[in-house]
Order: structure tokens, then C-alpha cells, then sequence
């Protein structure tokens, strides 16, 4: 049912109300905005006139200058404690003071780069400061995409409002970020998937084109900070941190962080990385503080505070809100930001409105109308300059693919046995449902157990190592963190769908995995965005797929089961190609197995891939040679299994070989292995 | 009395450590109870980098990176110190507690030895009802900082059992206040939670003691390891003064400061990150011979 504009909302009499006046008149700025209220589940804009925009701008650009001005002073001079204006349990009762960073004075001279604050309106209509917010400022992130939905929703009412755009915000956080025009190599840096901004973090590091990094992605070496990429090390020269800064050095902070970079603290020291906001800057938002802010603008500033103080549970507006039946008040708060740039602050003409209490949230967008607001030139941010992977990142692609790939044939498998489960009767001696149920047992998927409960294991039990619904979360949590720009996301997604789906044991619902799965397949081999992700990727799939063919020949072209009539077919029921690329089938199972390059089923296909994949991989001290020299003794021992008898001697030494080039990859290019904080040191006695 | 302290922690890895980054807080200062004459530490395999700062508590602190391949770490000092006799505080002159609390919160000084800094809850040593509860009935209204302290002290001698099996370098406060019992660390962790529980500002000390006491009194308890006891703030006149809950002292020349903090994490003799795929075994020793300079 539609909303009916705004007819019958009744505010809170003794509140502002955002869209309605006391009168019971829709406000002027709203005018155009009330008739499409409540027509699309997207929240209206909160709507802010120009007149009112300047009190908030220069109160906000006040406060920042104020909070920078005071982290100077708490980690320098400290003349707001001698002058006798703040006691020193003000600071010291905040867990952010954090005291290693006292006398170190911040590379860049500033402390906050990044500044926001949480709004709310009083009794009265004036907006009043609920929060400072200097540690992690979160929420600008995903202001362009919400302008983008809103703007969309509302087209028809937005052409005829004059409203300030806010990528110029990023615009100008990028430049500050860069050092100005120096052009320096910049990092946001993410706690990680677990992170509930997590996908925040994300988005940030797309729009402002830097690299997403953790804690172990980067590393201290001589008072330098470094990433770790798949082409060695690359200086970082300044960081937009995302994570508290208590967590930020496990060696002079917080020993139990796991996030951490150990010695930042000494980079800092020693002024070679600019840290957006400063460790430390999480004070000037601390609750002690705060009562005191008035005064110290008095004495350090000698200016007066615009935007007071105001109280979270008495300040706050409302907005009508349309929950699908009625149209009722909500109460809202305003989340605006500001970055610092070498002529002052900048604030985002825009920002993210908050509507509900602690239980229910609804984001809206913000809309800042200003008639005398000229758009500045449209601003192309600065492409990252052919960033190198993270090793990290090329870690999970790798390991994806070896999982995904793994969970593929296990499913393969499992879907033969289950299906012959059903109408096979148990007969001694060898069976096909006795085969594939040690295959399973072979391969770690389950124990070598009676076929019923190898394949109940197999397939439904979540922490057996090895287990399908095991592996498709290995493959999940690698995804997880790559999913987005490398890895499509809905493959993140339908795995997670996946694993919730595989407690239902039907034929039918096996055929839905596998189908899904080669889906999957599909949406991999046509998501295509860097090279280098794209080859470790495939070389992960690929390693993987050519030890299964190799383990798959071994048993059914030469092995005792290759005797026995269907096993043809039984191999390549459990064995398929790529589906992308079916080309013309050679006949004998040999050759689809082993030898034939243009059939997707062959071990030759998948070593074609991965040379291919392998000649693409930046070039590092002698370990790409390395690598494609590994490739290559792979592909020349493929070729030269031609018959039965060379297959017996040569398919362990392939597996083999193929498993060594995996580890070679790894250890040259991934290898990232993060520090383990050990509390080091024996309880005094 | 003129202490001549030898120490050593040795740790074994049960595999190669590529890379260590260790602060190590194993160095004494001179001040107002101590004057070191000379200071030494040795590392094996020796550090590729090795700063010495002084940290935001007054200690100095020694930061390496060890970034060759090893399987053992060993750590050798030798100190030799001057510790003065302690002027003698009198008890029942010092401040009621309850105004000691609130001048703390009043200070404005931030140095380093300021009681803002040990008032609150720290790391280690937060703040439990159940502590709390524990130290009220030491802290009658009006009675002087010190004479409380040393009841809460006290107390703790009756109630509490020294057990080097009980705990381990990471047990919470919580728990060895549950079980009773602990070492050191614990006693002094539990009894600077109990003074801030009240508003008292409350310090971790950690040093050594004396391996044979001086002639006629008894041997204290945990010599032959690194010690931790308390430090209490006592008002503005008094300032601090120094309690070891372990052997139900105050503090005096038997006792040789290395670090001080508002609990363990701060001082740790030996702190850092390694990269290692397994774990490891530790050793460490303190020899601390004295003579009396009085003779």
C-alpha cells in the first residue's frame, strides 16, 4: 500500500519535526520533497537550507581546528593541564590517551586529517554536537552510493532542487592523503572481513583508488613501513586507518592486538608515514574530555564555541517515517564530515542522517540546497598507479581456487555415490558405490567407513577437514575477503548459500549444488579485472584440478578399476571440464583424462593453464624463473605419458611435481606469514 | 645498601623464529630511592636494530629486531646499585583516603609519576565489584590513606596464599582474587585494583629483592625471580609510597626498582611479537648479591 504523502503524520508535539512545523504546515524546503513521501522504500533525503548549512559548516570546521589544536597540546606541551584548564584526569581516564605516543609529533604536523560529528536538533531547532568523532570517522564511505540510490528514487523531485554534490569530498581527502600533490603511496587499512565496516572499507579504498591492506599485509624494516605485495616489498607512506589506535602496534600498544603492525610506533618516531588520524587521536573524542572543550577554545583559540554540547537522549528531531502501514515519528541525527586540507577544513556538503532509535536504524541520505552553490569541475580521481596485489590478497585467490575446485570434485563424487546409493543392491566384492566411497576416504573427504556414512559425512558434516560442506567454507572465508573487485561478489554469496542448502540430502538437491557450482565456474573464468589476480586464481583452480585428474587416472585409466566395465563412464561422470570451454571430446579415457590439450577433462588442459597463468606473474628475483621452470618439468612429463605403462611411472611423479609447483608459488609469492604477539616473559615471583 | 645484580632469561623455540621485535624493560634508573652506578645488557643472537628510549612512565626501555633466522633468544644483565633507606612515613599522619582520591582527580600535573595516571582502571588491573567489595572494609571514613593500605595489605597476608602453580604471566585479576592465591604478579594486581576501587591511585612496580636478606631477618618470598610489588599514592605531602602485598612489607632497601606502570603490560621485562609456527620454553634467573655499605 502506498503511502499517502504526508497526510495524517502527527509529530511529537513537543519536538522539532524535520518535514512538518508546529502549525501542522509541511516545511518550505520539503515543499517539492512531501509528495513522493513514502512512495519507494528508500528513505527521504534529510533536506538542509543554505542558511542553516553555514551554521553547521563553520561550527564543524571550528570544532576540528579546536580537537587538532588540543591533540597537539595533550601529546606536546600540555599547557591545557599547567595553565590549569583541563585536570589531568580528563585525558588520563580516556583508554585512547596513549602515552608512547607523548612528545612524537606527528609527520605532516597534523593529528587529524579526518573529522566527524553526530548532530542532533534541540527543543528549540538548534543543532547541537552529540558526539565528536576523531579515532576511525566511519560512514562517509558510503555516502556515494547512498546520494546514488536517493538521487535515483527521487529523480523527479531531485532536478528541481539545487543540490550540492559531495565527490568533491573525495576529491580533496584523496590530495590530503597524497600529501598534496606529492603523489605518495597511500593505504586504507581494515581490521578485516570481520570488521562490520568491513564492506565501508571496501568501498572507501574503490572510490578513493587506494589499497586495501590488514595488519599482516604491512611491516616495519628500519624505521620504514612496507606492504608486502607479490613483487616485494613497496614503501607506504601514508595510511587511512581504520581500526583503533590502541591496536595499531602490538609492541608498544596494545600486546594482545593481532591486527597490528609491531614497531609503527617507531615509523611514527622517526616521521616516515603519515597516519590518518594520528594513534592517539581517539582522545579527542573521549566523553572526559568533552565537558571541558568550552573553556579550552576560550583560552587556546580565544573564540567561543558555535555548535554547543547537546544531550543524545534529549536532542533530536524527528522525521516522518513509512513503515508499509503507517506513517509515524522517528527520531533523527545528523552525521556530517570534514576533511583537513593545507587552506583549513573542509566539510562533505551532504552526510548521513540516522532516523530511529538504538534498536531500529534507517540510513537517509543529506541534502544540502543551496541556490548560489556552483558545481565545482568534475573531479577524476587519480587512478592508483599500477598497484601491485597484496600478498595477502593473492593468498586468497590462490586458496580459493585450490578449495573451490577441491569442493567441485568432492561434490562430483558425492553426487555418483549418493545417486547410486539409492538403487544399487549391496553386493560383495567391488562396486561402484565401494569405489567412490574410498575415494572419498582417499581424497580426506570422509573416513574410510561404510559407504552410507562416508557419504553422510562427506556431505553434511560441517567441521570433518576435508568434508564438502568444510571446503566450500574454506573456499567462502578466502572469498570473503576478496569478494567485490576480484572476485564477483555473488560467488562469496552463493557459497554462503551453498553451505546453508547442503544439510538437505536429495539426489535433487545435489543435482541444484553441483549445477550452482559450475555456475560459479562460469562466473569465475568470465570475471576478468587484473591480470595477476586472474592467474593466481587460475593457477590455485587449476594445481587443484590437475592433482584430481592425476588421482582420477591413476585409479580409472590404469589402475585396477580401469579393468572393470563402466568405468569409463564412471570417471567421467565425476570428472567434467570447464564448462566454458567444451571442445571437441577425443574418444579413449585415456586421452580425456590425461593427454588430450583440447579436452577441458585433461591433466595436459589444466598444465596448459597454468603455464599460461604462470608466464603472466611479476617478475621477482629469480623466483619467476623459478616458477615457470616448475611449470614447465610439469608439462614436459605430461607429454610424455603416452600409454599405460609410462602413465604407471610417471602419474605419482606429476602429482608430486604439481604439488611442489603449488608450494613454489606460495613461498615466492605469497608467503605473508603474520607475526604472533607471544607475551613474551615469566610472571615475576 | 650496594646491590650487584646478575640476571638471565633464556628462551628455547621449537621452531625458527625468522623474525623478533622485542621491548625489553630490564634496566634500572637512578632516583629519589636508588642510584644505579652501572648497567648492562647483553643479546644473543644480537639484534639488528636496538633503541633505547625512555618511556612515557620514566622507564627506559630497550626496543630490538632480531631478523635472522634463531632458535633461542638469551638475555643477560648485570646492575650495580646504590638503594637509600626510605625516609619513614608515618602512618597515621598521611591524608584520609577519601581526600587523596579526590586530589588525584583535582591533579594537574601530567609527568610521569603522576597520580592521574594510576587512578583509573588499567589493562590488567580493572576494576571488579567483587575487589571492590573486598577492599571497602579497610577503608573506614576519614582514616588516614597509608593506615588503610597497610590493613588492606594485611588482610591480604591472611587471606591470600603464595602458589607459583596457581598462575601464569596471563592469568586475569579476576581469577587469582577468586582462587586465593597467585604470586607476585598477582598480589600486586589484586591490591592495585582494590586501592582504585576506592579512588586510591595505585602503581605496578617491578625489580628485584635481595637473594639473602640482610643478617636477622627472614628471606622474602620470590628472590630468586624478577618481583612485583605496589606503589600507593598517599596524598600530595607524602607522595608515593612503596608496598610488597607478597611478604606484607613496605618497602625498603631490600628492594631494587626496575620498572614502574599502572600494571604488568607496562613493565614487562620482556614483551614483543615473534613469528613462530610453534611454541616455546623459557628459562630466567636473578642472582642479587648485597653488602652493606653501612660496614
Amino acid at each position: 500500500m502506498p503511502a499517502p504523502g504526508l497526510a495524517g503524520y502527527r509529530p511529537d508535539a513537543d519536538r522539532y519535526d524535520e518535514m512538518v512545523d508546529d502549525a501542522g504546515h509541511v516545511r518550505a524546503r520539503y515543499a517539492a520533497l512531501s509528495p513522493a513521501f513514502g512512495r519507494t522504500a528508500t528513505a527521504p533525503p534529510l533536506l538542509l537550507d543554505e542558511r542553516e548549512w553555514r551554521l553547521i559548516e563553520s561550527g564543524i570546521a571550528q570544532r576540528a581546528r579546536l580537537l587538532e589544536t588540543v591533540l597537539a597540546d595533550a601529546y606536546g606541551a600540555q599547557l591545557l593541564c599547567r595553565d590549569g584548564i583541563v585536570p589531568a584526569a580528563a585525558l588520563t581516564r580516556s583508554a585512547d590517551f596513549l602515552r608512547p605516543l607523548l612528545g612524537i609529533s606527528p609527520a605532516g604536523g597534523r593529528h587529524l586529517l579526518v573529522y566527524a560529528a553526530d548532530l542532533g536538533r534541540d527543543r528549540g531547532g538548534m543543532w547541537r554536537v552529540l558526539r565528536d568523532r576523531t579515532q576511525a570517522p566511519t560512514g562517509f564511505g558510503n555516502t556515494v552510493q547512498s546520494r546514488k540510490a536517493t538521487l535515483q528514487a527521487f529523480a523527479d523531485v531531485a532536478v528541481h532542487l539545487d543540490i550540492c554534490e559531495i565527490e568533491h569530498f573525495f576529491h580533496t581527502l584523496n590530495g590530503t592523503l597524497r600529501g598534496n600533490g606529492r603523489d605518495g603511496n597511500v593505504c586504507v587499512w581494515t581490521p578485516g572481513p570481520f570488521s562490520e565496516n568491513f564492506s565501508e572499507h571496501q568501498m572507501l579504498a574503490r572510490l578513493l583508488s587506494l589499497r586495501l591492506v590488514e595488519g599482516g599485509d604491512l611491516l616495519v624494516q628500519g624505521s620504514q613501513l612496507f606492504v608486502r605485495t607479490i613483487a616485494g616489498l613497496e614503501p607506504i607512506h601514508a595510511v587511512l586507518r581504520r581500526l583503533d589506535g590502541d591496536f595499531a602496534d602490538p609492541l608498544t600498544l596494545n600486546a594482545r592486538s593481532r591486527l597490528g603492525v609491531p614497531g609503527l610506533t617507531q615509523v611514527i618516531r622517526a616521521g616516515n608515514v603519515v597516519i590518518a588520524n594520528s594513534l592517539g587521536a581517539g582522545l579527542a573524542e573521549s566523553r572526559s574530555l568533552a565537558p571541558y572543550l568550552d573553556a579550552i577554545a576560550r583560552h587556546l583559540m580565544r573564540e567561543k564555541l558555535s555548535l554547543q554540547l547537546g544531550d543524545v537522549t534529549e536532542a533530536a528531531s524527528t522525521m516522518p517515517v513509512w513503515d508499509g502501514t503507517k506513517i509515524s515519528p522517528r527520531p533523527v541525527t545528523l552525521r556530517v564530515f570534514a576533511v583537513s586540507t593545507p587552506d583549513g577544513w573542509q566539510v562533505m556538503r551532504g552526510g548521513v542522517a540516522q532516523l530511529g532509535d538504538r534498536s531500529r536504524t534507517v540510513a537517509a541520505d543529506v541534502w544540502v540546497l543551496d541556490r548560489a552553490y556552483r558545481k565545482p569541475p568534475p573531479c577524476i580521481l587519480a587512478a592508483g598507479s599500477c598497484k601491485q596485489l597484496t600478498s595477502r590478497v593473492a593468498d586468497h585467490l590462490f586458496w580459493f581456487g585450490r578449495y573451490f575446485e577441491r569442493a567441485v570434485g568432492v561434490a562430483l563424487v558425492l553426487q555418483a555415490l549418493e545417486t547410486r546409493l539409492v538403487t544399487e543392491m549391496p553386493a560383495a566384492g567391488w562396486s561402484e558405490t565401494l569405489d567412490l566411497a574410498q575415494l572419498l576416504g582417499a581424497w580426506g573427504a570422509a573416513p574410510y567407513a561404510d559407504r552410507r556414512v562416508a557419504a553422510a559425512i562427506a556431505s553434511s558434516a560441517h567441521d570433518y577437514v576435508g568434508s564438502l560442506p568444510w571446503l566450500l567454507n574454506a573456499a567462502r572465508l578466502n572469498a570473503n575477503c576478496i569478494a567485490g573487485e576480484l572476485l564477483p561478489q555473488a560467488v562469496a554469496d552463493d557459497l554462503a548459500d551453498l553451505i546453508n542448502a547442503i544439510r538437505i540430502r536429495t539426489i535433487e538437491q545435489r543435482a541444484v549444488t553441483i549445477d550452482r557450482l559450475q555456475a560459479m565456474q562460469v562466473a569465475l573464468a568470465s570475471h576478468r579485472r587484473d591480470d595477476h589476480a586472474t592467474a593466481f586464481l587460475q593457477i590455485g583452480r587449476h594445481v587443484e584440478r590437475a592433482i584430481i585428474g592425476c588421482r582420477l587416472a591413476e585409479r580409472y585409466a590404469i589402475g585396477p578399476a580401469s579393468q572393470i566395465a563402466g568405468a569409463d563412464a564412471l570417471a567421467l561422470e565425476i570428472r567434467r571440464g570447464d564448462v566454458q570451454s567444451r571442445a571437441t571430446a577425443p574418444s579413449s579415457l585415456f586421452d580425456r583424462l590425461i593427454g588430450a590439450v583440447t579436452a577441458p577433462t585433461s591433466i595436459a588442459f589444466d598444465i596448459e593453464v597454468l603455464r599460461t597463468a604462470s608466464s603472466a606473474l611479476p617478475a621477482i628475483a629469480h623466483a619467476d624463473q623459478d616458477v615457470v621452470a616448475a611449470c614447465n618439468t610439469t608439462a614436459g612429463l605430461a607429454i610424455n605419458i603416452i600409454d599405460k605403462t609410462s602413465a604407471e611411472a610417471l602419474l605419482p611423479l606429476l602429482e608430486s611435481k604439481l604439488i611442489g609447483f603449488g608450494d613454489l608459488v606460495s613461498s615466492a609469492y605469497l608467503t605473508r606469514r603474520d607475526p604472533t604477539p607471544a607475551v613474551l616473559g615469566a610472571a615475576p615471583r | 645498601m650496594k646491590y650487584d645484580v646478575q640476571h638471565g632469561t633464556h628462551y628455547e623455540y621449537r621452531s625458527i623464529v625468522p623474525l623478533a621485535k622485542h621491548v625489553l624493560r630490564l634496566t634500572p634508573i637512578s632516583n629519589a630511592t636508588q642510584t644505579v652506578l652501572a648497567t648492562s645488557l647483553s643479546i644473543e643472537p644480537p639484534p639488528a636494530e636496538r633503541h633505547e628510549i625512555i618511556d612515557a612512565f620514566g622507564n627506559r626501555a630497550t626496543e630490538i629486531t632480531i631478523d635472522t633466522d634463531h632458535r633461542s633468544l638469551s638475555i643477560r644483565g648485570r646492575d650495580s646499585i646504590i638503594v637509600h633507606a626510605r625516609a619513614n612515613v608515618e602512618m597515621e599522619r598521611t591524608q584520609p583516603w577519601e581526600t587523596v582520591g579526590c586530589d588525584a582527580m583535582a591533579s594537574f600535573d601530567l609527568g610521569a609519576h603522576s597520580p592521574a595516571h594510576f587512578v583509573f582502571p588499567s589493562r590488567l588491573a580493572g576494576p571488579l565489584p567483587q575487589i571492590s567489595d573486598y577492599a571497602r572494609s579497610s577503608f573506614g571514613a576519614g582514616q588516614p590513606v597509608l593506615i588503610c593500605a597497610m590493613d588492606l595489605m594485611r588482610r591480604m597476608r591472611q587471606d591470600f596464599v603464595y602458589d607459583p602453580a596457581a598462575t601464569d604471566a596471563a592469568t586475569p585479576v579476576g581469577d587469582a582474587f577468586a582462587w586465593r592465591r597467585g604470586v607476585c604478579q598477582d598480589f600486586a594486581h589484586v591490591i592495585i585494583s582494590a586501592l582504585r576501587a576506592v579512588g586510591v591511585p595505585a602503581a605496578y612496580v617491578s625489580g628485584y629483592l635481595a637473594t639473602s636478606p640482610p643478617s636477622g631477618q627472614p628471606r622474602l618470598l620470590g628472590a630468586d625471580a624478577m618481583h612485583a610489588w605496589a606503589r600507593v599514592w598517599c596524598g600530595r605531602e607524602h607522595g608515593w609510597v612503596d608496598l610488597d602485598p607478597t611478604n606484607g612489607v613496605v618497602v625498603d632497601q631490600g628492594h631494587v626498582t626496575v620498572a614502574v606502570g599502572r600494571d604488568f603490560a607496562d613493565v614487562a621485562p620482556v614483551g614483543g611479537v615473534v613469528i613462530s609456527s610453534a611454541g616455546h620454553s623459557l628459562a630466567s634467573w636473578v642472582d642479587v648479591a648485597g653488602t652493606d655499605e653501612s660496614r
